[in-house]
């Protein structure tokens, strides 16, 4: 470890023979000074055609019609196809009855269900025997089967 | 007379005062900034870079400060954000020439010694050896040991500050400070300095 004072030392005896820095060229400042007016004009030159390129620009312009057009085309597309979905679903959706004939129709199954649970004779059986339905109608002209 | 005065006011002018008048745009306020801080500037990239290119980097490195300036946040700490620049140019310029393997050469460049030395012909030829020694002990350093002896022995900066400088914490300056002292410290005792 050294100590502070040969540190001390060390330093002043690099300090005392350090090379000598060669003297800057006489036209440095004025060099620097140029280069940093040239750096900020042209700064300025880019930032105003920058501004001009964006504003008057015919290219710009065309640029900002296609990105409007464009836009236009993007949002009508979307809602067309809303649209065509939305009425495409619609025929599988059930119809939507009146009131009044939902009222009905309500009023309908209720006295029907009523009447299979009461079983009234009034309204199950009718004027026909119940096996009316298998006799054949026997006319006078008709003649009778034969099995022949 | 009026140079005086204005150089009185100048001096007088804080960094951050100075740097608020460059941002409006105020660029004989930059050239004092310049003024005040060129010859840190050049001292810093000779040391670490050579003397080759030596007026291109300090021009590119007070470019990058006034480029730069719009994102200084704090402007109290003008100098060490300029001594990171520094560095930065320097660093840049380091890789520069280990792509091209040519920095070693050009820094043992005896045309540049004869140079310096043609340059200082009036010193005594002991100081010029001693110069050479210092250089070439500083030399033989790794960058980073060469930077931060540069930048707190040479360049007085503190090394709460090197360490902000360089991004790096205090504690890895402290120890880089110790080992590039103690490796310039053998390479000049092996070289005959006995004072040391």
């Amino acid at each position: 470890m050294n100590n502070p004072s040969s540190d001390q030392e060390l330093v002043n005896f690099l300090k005392q023979h350090r090379a000598n820095i060669p003297e800057a060229a006489p036209d440095l400042e004025q060099k620097i000074l140029a280069a940093i007016e040239t750096n900020q004009a042209s700064l300025l030159n880019e930032k105003h055609r920058e501004k001009r390129r964006v504003t008057t620009s015919p290219k710009s312009h065309d640029r900002l019609k296609i990105s409007s057009v464009s836009k236009w085309a993007v949002s009508s597309a979307i809602a067309a196809s809303l649209l065509l979905f939305w009425s495409g679903y619609r025929p599988f959706e059930t119809a939507q009855l009146p009131d009044e004939e939902t009222a009905n129709l309500e009023a309908f199954l209720v006295t029907n269900w009523e009447g299979v649970l009461h079983d009234s004779p009034q309204e199950t059986m009718t004027d026909r025997p119940p096996t009316d339905w298998l006799n054949f109608p026997v006319s006078s002209e008709s003649e009778p089967p034969t099995n022949k | 007379m009026l140079a005086v005065s204005a150089n009185v006011l100048i001096d007088d002018c804080s960094d951050s005062d100075l740097v608020a008048q460059c941002l409006k745009g105020d660029r004989t306020c930059f050239r004092y900034l310049y003024q005040r801080y060129q010859l840190k500037v050049r001292s810093t990239l000779y040391q670490l870079c050579g003397p080759s290119l030596l007026d291109d980097l300090a021009q590119e490195v007070f470019l990058r400060v006034w480029k730069g300036l719009p994102k200084l946040k704090h402007q109290e700490n003008f100098s060490t954000w300029l001594y990171r620049i520094t560095w930065n140019v320097a660093s840049d310029q380091r890789q520069a020439f280990a792509k091209q393997h040519s920095f070693d050469s050009q820094l043992k460049n005896q045309e540049t010694m004869d140079r310096v030395i043609l340059k200082d012909n009036t010193s005594d030829l002991m100081q010029l050896h001693y110069q050479d020694l210092v250089q070439r002990g500083l030399e033989q350093l790794s960058f980073e040991h060469r930077s931060v002896l540069v930048l707190h022995d040479l360049e007085d900066i503190p090394q709460k500050e090197v360490a902000q400088i360089l991004g790096l914490p205090a504690g890895t300056v402290k120890s880089r400070v110790f080992y590039a002292r103690n490796a310039v410290r053998q390479f000049l005792q092996k070289e005959g300095v006995s004072e040391l």
